[in-house]
């Protein structure tokens, strides 16, 4: 599978969990954005550059996560997500189950291996 | 009774005014007697005597006349005469009867001796007299016989005049014994008369004293009789007097009431017909206990349940009942006293006693408690029906018995149930093990001690907690996963991040080192080194080998909390049917492969043994957390195979299906090395582990447990003995409805 091409918009608000996730995707030969907040990827999102997929955090400082797949969809709609939080006991909201998203796209923090994470986006672009 | 007036004449005085008329008779006639003596014996002789001497004289006379010469006069006057003098001495001598008279004998010795002589003197002088006769014819007159003769006759005379006088004295003799014989019969006569008096006073003064006291005891019966007749009168029992053969002939008017029989009516009629009698309960006739008593001759009382029909079967009454014979002196019966009361309301209050005392009985029978009670001394002395149900021990077996004896496990509370008596006091005993039918239960105890009316002893009240206790822990049980996952989810956001940063970011690290990067070595040369010379020197200070156990250590402390975030989630519903034995297989299809399991323990070694109830089938869970839930004890078996040191051994899990009461019961079975009671109750604690630090977390059981009874509804328990194995019951529910 060639990860070469797929554009990866991930948004975090803690530092270390952006960047290994960014330092992981990008060894792996993904072209990533990494964002703190939903504010900016949206900014970016409006740009020229198309993105296949996103890793959203959901607890993010302004917007949240789910507001942020709702709008970025909006803006790029041929987009797909995964939610990758800390929140336990998160359960997707209708808007986004109408979207399309299920419980396979959404990972808990820590996942062990960003192995996990990564063969999660081989399957949904698939 | 009738002839009360006079009194018998007593036998004494009879007797005595008898010999008191013959004795005055006889004195009567002894005085006579006396009297005729004197008059017809002596008297007659002196007249005789007189006689005598008068014809003598006169014959003297005579003799003298004729000698002289007077011719006329002839010898023929003179002998009569002679011969009457001889005769009436010859009479006075001899008695009998004479020509002159009847005489007596001369019965005095003077006299008759006199007499004789006076004879002899006479007969001498009658033969001189022949003599002077036969001389005068030869020869003249005053010769020597002349005087001779005359000497005679004048000792004649003297002679009887002695005789004479002895009679005059005889006379008089008897006339003073005649005085004395008088005076004595005066003084008797006078004595008996007295006697008889005193007598008579006395026997007049005991006919009056008889007379009061038998008008006194005329009195006193009148008296007991109308006493009697008003006490029968107004007595509150029914009384009828009948004679020996059974008659009626008194009826008091309770005794009319009852049986609706007036006095008049019932006179005379058979007692059968006036007190109809029947037995209660089969209404058959009874037998009447006036017979009873006629024919055994001593009081009866009737049996019970009783019932009097009224005349004319208008009424009905309960009674109660006794006949007593009236019986004489000679134990004949002279007739029956019959005693009734009415005891209707007695009955009627027995009756609802009885049906209260069922009814109380019903009350604690249907008291889901094992209710005892018990006196003084602890022995039983009621017993319900819950009570007979636990035991086995019917309440007649159990009555009476020392409470230690049929409830052998309830040693420890006898002595409470002793002191909740003494002291007066209610005692408890909270969730005291007991075992009943064989089970491990938990009671609570209660003892009541019983205050009122005098009555001793207590009531035990026992009610089976068991479920309530098992609740109880569960409850504590899920409070204290509650609380962990209350925890945990409250810190799982603020760990998972730096745990993340760790797992993550070594995992970059590592991969950064990796050749199979592709930027690494270009990094490596711009750096003026190369990639190998890098991980050479990592390799040989063991970097890569801290850095896997930073990943290893960080995914461990993730799954801890991943672990702890199950208290807090109440899975969502989706809840769905699932084939128990499918998932059992796949579960230990599952554990075969785990590389934990395959790692710790010989799991490969292990026999398996599946028993399928097949009548179970669907059952509802979550997949997934079923499948940890078996895991999860599957695992716990394994340890505890791999703790117990037995080369002899054939390890061994059983897992076991069982369709139960709308529950799915499913055990897992091990030999293993068990658990003992002190941690059987702490197996299910969070972070309770026996496994050595680093191995367990302590949460396998309490996420097993968590899911069963928190996401399923289901209860689990666990079975072990030190050292034969261990195992672990749950329960879950088949119908969703139970939340």
């Amino acid at each position: 599978m060639s990860s070469s091409g797929i554009r990866l918009l991930i948004v975090d608000d803690e530092e270390m969990i952006r960047l290994n996730l960014e330092t992981y995707f990008e060894d792996e030969g993904y072209e990533v954005y990494a964002f703190q907040n939903a504010e900016e990827a949206l900014e970016f999102l409006k740009g020229k550059l198309e993105f296949q997929v996103g890793i959203i955090d959901l607890r993010l400082p302004g917007l949240d996560g789910n507001a942020l797949i709702l709008k970025a969809r909006e803006l790029q709609p041929g987009m797909k997500f995964l939610i990758y939080t800390g929140s336990t006991n998160y359960s997707i909201p209708q808007v986004l189950i109408d979207m399309g998203i299920s419980r396979e796209q959404v990972f808990i923090k820590p996942v062990a291996d960003m192995d996990i994470l990564s063969r999660a986006i081989s399957g949904l672009l698939e | 009774m009738q002839d009360d007036s006079s009194v018998p004449v007593p036998w004494q005085l009879f007797t005595f005014f008898g010999a008191f008329a013959f004795i005055n008779l006889a004195m009567v006639l002894y005085i006579f007697h006396l009297g005729n003596l004197i008059v017809g014996h002596h008297v007659p002789q002196v007249d005789a005597v007189m006689a005598a001497k008068y014809q003598a004289a006169e014959a003297h006379l005579w003799l003298e006349e004729f000698l002289k010469g007077d011719v006329k006069e002839s010898p023929k006057n003179i002998l009569p005469r002679m011969h009457k003098v001889s005769a009436y001495l010859k009479g006075l001598i001899e008695g009998g009867s004479t020509p002159i008279g009847d005489f007596h004998s001369a019965d005095l010795p003077d006299l008759k001796k006199t007499l004789r002589d006076t004879q002899e003197k006479f007969s001498q002088l009658k033969d001189l007299l022949n003599k002077r006769l036969v001389e005068k014819e030869s020869a003249g007159i005053g010769t020597d016989l002349e005087q001779k003769f005359d000497l005679m006759f004048r000792d004649f005379i003297q002679e009887i005049d002695k005789v004479k006088n002895l009679l005059l004295v005889a006379i008089e003799e008897d006339i003073s014994s005649f005085r004395r014989i008088q005076g004595i019969a005066f003084i008797i006569s006078f004595l008996l008369f007295f006697i008889a008096g005193v007598l008579f006073f006395q026997y007049e003064r005991n006919k009056a004293a008889n007379l009061i006291s038998i008008q006194k005891e005329k009195k006193r019966a009148e008296t007991n009789e109308k006493w009697l007749a008003t006490c029968m009168k107004c007595m509150g029992d029914g009384l009828i007097i009948t004679d020996p053969e059974g008659s009626v002939t008194y009826l008091n008017p309770v005794a009319e009431t009852l049986t609706g029989w007036s006095m008049k009516d019932a006179c005379e009629k058979p007692i059968t017909e006036v007190f109809n009698i029947i037995n209660e309960d089969s209404r058959k006739p009874v037998e009447s206990p006036v017979e009873k008593v006629i024919r055994e001759k001593k009081v009866v009382g009737l049996a019970n349940h009783t019932i009097l029909i009224a005349k004319g079967n208008e009424r009905e009454y309960a009674i109660s009942d006794s006949g007593a014979p009236i019986l004489d002196e000679g134990e004949e019966i002279l007739g029956v006293v019959l005693v009734f009361h009415d005891v209707s309301k007695t009955r009627e209050l027995e009756r609802e006693i009885a049906s209260t005392k069922r009814y109380l009985e019903n009350v604690v029978d249907s008291m889901p408690s094992v209710l005892v009670g018990v006196n003084p001394e602890c022995n039983v002395t009621q017993w319900n029906l819950e009570a007979q149900k636990n035991t086995g021990i019917s309440q007649a077996e159990a009555l009476g018995r020392p409470l230690s004896e049929v409830m052998p496990e309830f040693s420890l509370g006898v002595n409470k149930v002793k002191e909740a008596i003494s002291k007066k006091e209610a005692r408890k005993i909270m969730k005291m093990p007991l075992k009943i039918n064989g089970d491990k239960h938990f009671s609570d105890v209660m003892v009541y001690p019983l205050v009122t009316n005098g009555i001793e002893g207590a009531v035990v009240r026992i009610d089976d907690v068991t479920d309530k206790v098992r609740l109880e822990e569960m409850m504590i049980q899920t409070e204290k996963m509650l609380s962990v996952g209350g925890l945990a989810a409250g810190m799982a956001h603020e760990i998972n991040n730096p745990l993340g940063g760790i797992i993550q970011g070594t995992q970059n690290v590592i991969r950064r080192l990796s050749p199979e990067i592709q930027g690494n070595s270009e990094v490596a040369e711009e750096c003026g080194t190369t990639l190998t010379n890098i991980r050479a020197y990592m390799e040989k200070r063991k970097i890569l080998k801290f850095l896997e156990g930073i990943r290893e250590s960080g995914n461990r402390a993730a799954k801890i909390i991943s672990n702890m975030l199950h208290f807090s989630r109440k899975s969502e519903s989706n809840m769905a049917p699932h084939s128990l034995s499918r998932l059992i297989d796949s579960t230990i299809e599952l554990a075969a492969s785990d590389y934990d399991l395959k790692k710790k323990y010989d799991f490969k070694h292990i026999e398996i043994e599946r028993d399928y109830d097949e009548g179970l089938e669907q059952v509802p869970c979550i997949e997934t957390e079923m499948e940890q839930v078996i895991l999860n004890f599957l695992k716990n078996s394994a340890h505890a195979i791999s703790e117990k040191k037995d080369p002899e051994m054939k390890p061994k899990i059983i897992i076991r299906t069982r369709l139960e009461k709308e529950m799915a019961r499913i055990e897992v079975e091990d030999n293993g090395c068990g658990i003992d009671a002190e941690n059987c109750r702490r197996v299910f604690d969070p972070f309770f582990t026996t496994k050595e630090v680093g191995i367990g977390t302590g949460l396998g059981l309490s996420v097993a447990y968590f899911i069963i009874t928190t996401n399923f509804n289901g209860n689990v328990e666990v079975e072990s003995q030190k050292g034969e194995g261990t195992k672990f019951i749950m329960r879950i529910p088949l119908k969703r409805s139970q939340v």
